[in-house]
């Protein structure tokens, strides 16, 4: 994959814009493939780019593919320390030159303001809580659990069967119910520490919830109080990671 | 607690923030990017496991941009026919049987075909032909395969995860109207002749819930593998092949009920394993003399 920052004359050039943030800032540092980072300003706010041909990173190798990823998220924690920065999703390419880019962003102008208000002062964290089923389900208290399994050791084995998979069907509806209670709980109470949440897909089964949240700096102290106690409920566990730059609000 | 960016830990993290969202700029001043998710996908189901993409409906959130470029470029590789159009695909191995060898590909799902393809087709069929289709657990291998009955012949698939490969399959052919047939266990047998066969409770291993069942269902003895096929799920849950089995004996059910009998069936599988099967103690011995007649040494 060749994508040099010096641009062609044959090739039409481009700016890979990172982010836009909120002062003036004069930036100079590498992004990805060691390219040339720097500032394009428009009154208050400036985006954070570099150039290079009008083309979109792409590859089929994973591990170089990582590594611009992490390029990019580099380039932008460093533009965010001191600033409000607005993250762009990777390879948002503006075909032509700084031209353009100022030409963007006069015509964002208010739109990239109103973002900036959002988030500024907050970070976003990834919030993903586990549980452990077997766990759960061994604590629960069902009366007709019990009936049906003092039943069953009097009862033959083919009928036992039967009695099985109505206690598995109990169950199942019993930890849906809890679920769908623990699930609430954990919201609102994560909710008192965030400015706005993004419930997001529930990536593995164990998974209960999964949150994005824009979280205010003085805030992140609290939640991880609250999530450690989570975190210490018998079956429960937490995974807390950030702080990202806001990407799930902009 | 204290949030963590540690990287290894967080990277899939990373991935879904920075490729699925942040400000997305409007597409007339920025270049095509209509295939770049592509590299978003690719690498997140590097990662996450091609199954666990086509789990999550990933693939159903391509957009139409994004399939028409994997349109293109499957149409300069990929020999297909007029009016056929790509819906999905997985990676799966199909059993060459004249090769006596497992052949690995893309598995592709189309209006028209299921097709295999690596290089070239190794494995196609018209989406009509297939008749049946039935998860089975090879024992031995200790793993289950994809029986498709297509036409008169029976071909096995595999996948990393076969339950999605059930999915991906099956749910094509039901797209396009063809029902399949309920579970026969005959053709599996691929070309086996079933010798004996009875109704048979058998003990299944413990579950999340339970440590052990009887299930109910029918027990099948054939020129080579003796298969016992759940009449709750309708499939086969068990497969041992005759020539693998070392010992089989009537017992007493232990420590259920001791004045019940069982017929306990030992196979090398990666260890001696026993496995065992419930009936009337009459069905019971039919069943241990009809299984040592078909062992290869005498037990």
């Amino acid at each position: 994959m060749v994508e040099k920052p010096e641009v062609k004359k044959e090739k039409q050039e481009g700016r890979y814009v990172y982010c836009v943030v909120d002062k003036a800032v004069n930036f100079d540092t590498a992004g990805i493939e060691e390219s040339k980072v720097y500032s394009i300003p428009y009154k208050d706010i400036c985006a954070i780019v570099h150039a290079c041909e009008a083309k979109p990173y792409k590859s089929d190798n994973n591990e170089e593919v990582k590594t611009w990823i992490i390029s990019h998220q580099k380039v932008i924690d460093k533009a965010s320390q001191g600033t409000t920065a607005i993250p762009l999703t990777f390879d948002m390419i503006i075909k032509g030159s700084d031209n353009k880019v100022f030409e963007w962003l006069k015509k964002e102008y208010e739109n990239l303001k109103k973002k900036i208000e959002k988030i500024k002062g907050k970070q976003e964290f990834g919030i993903q809580i586990f549980w452990n089923t077997k766990v759960i389900a061994s604590k629960l208290d069902i009366k007709v659990i019990k009936e049906l399994k003092n039943e069953m050791t009097k009862t033959g084995k083919g009928k036992a069967y039967f009695y099985e998979q109505k206690i598995k069907n109990i169950l199942q509806k019993e930890l849906e119910k809890k679920a769908d209670q623990y699930f609430k709980d954990f919201y609102s109470l994560i909710k008192k520490y965030s400015d706005e949440i993004k419930v997001e897909k529930l990536k593995e089964d164990n998974m209960l919830a999964n949150f994005s949240c824009l979280v205010e700096r003085n805030k992140v102290k609290e939640l991880g109080i609250e999530l450690d106690k989570i975190n210490k409920l018998e079956g429960f566990s937490v995974r807390f990671t950030g702080p990202w730059s806001p990407y799930s609000f902009v | 607690m204290e949030p963590t960016r540690e990287r290894n830990a967080t990277l899939v993290d990373l991935l879904d923030r920075v490729l699925d969202k942040g400000l997305i700029i409007n597409a007339d001043i920025i270049i095509s990017l209509a295939g770049i998710p592509l590299i978003g996908v690719n690498l997140k189901a590097a990662i996450a496991g091609i199954e666990t993409m086509l789990e999550y409906g990933m693939m159903q959130e391509w957009d139409e941009t994004i399939r028409a470029i994997s349109r293109k470029e499957i149409k300069e590789k990929l020999p297909l026919l007029e009016g056929e159009k790509i819906s999905g695909k997985m990676f799966a191995s199909y059993f060459y049987a004249e090769g006596d060898t497992w052949r690995a590909g893309w598995l592709y799902n189309t209006n028209k075909r299921i097709f295999l393809f690596r290089d070239e087709i190794l494995f196609e069929t018209a989406l009509e032909k297939i008749k049946g289709l039935v998860i089975a657990e090879d024992i031995v291998d200790k793993r289950k395969e994809i029986y498709l009955e297509i036409e008169n012949q029976v071909v096995k698939f595999h996948a990393k995860n076969i339950f999605l490969l059930k999915d991906f399959i099956k749910g094509q052919i039901e797209k396009f109207g063809i029902i399949l047939k309920k579970t026969d266990v005959q053709f599996l047998i691929e070309g086996q002749e079933i010798i004996h066969s009875d109704k048979m409770w058998y003990m299944a291993p413990a579950d999340k819930a339970f440590d052990k069942t009887w299930q109910p269902g029918q027990l099948y003895l054939a020129a080579k593998d003796l298969y016992w096929y759940n009449s709750f799920d309708e499939k086969i849950m068990l497969t041992i092949p005759i020539n693998k089995i070392m010992e089989v004996k009537i017992e007493e059910e232990k420590p259920y009920n001791a004045n019940n009998k069982v017929l306990a069936v030992s196979y090398a599988g990666s260890s001696k394993e026993t496995t065992f099967f419930s009936n009337s103690e009459e069905i019971l011995e039919k069943w241990e003399n009809l299984i040592k007649k078909a062992m290869p040494i005498a037990a």
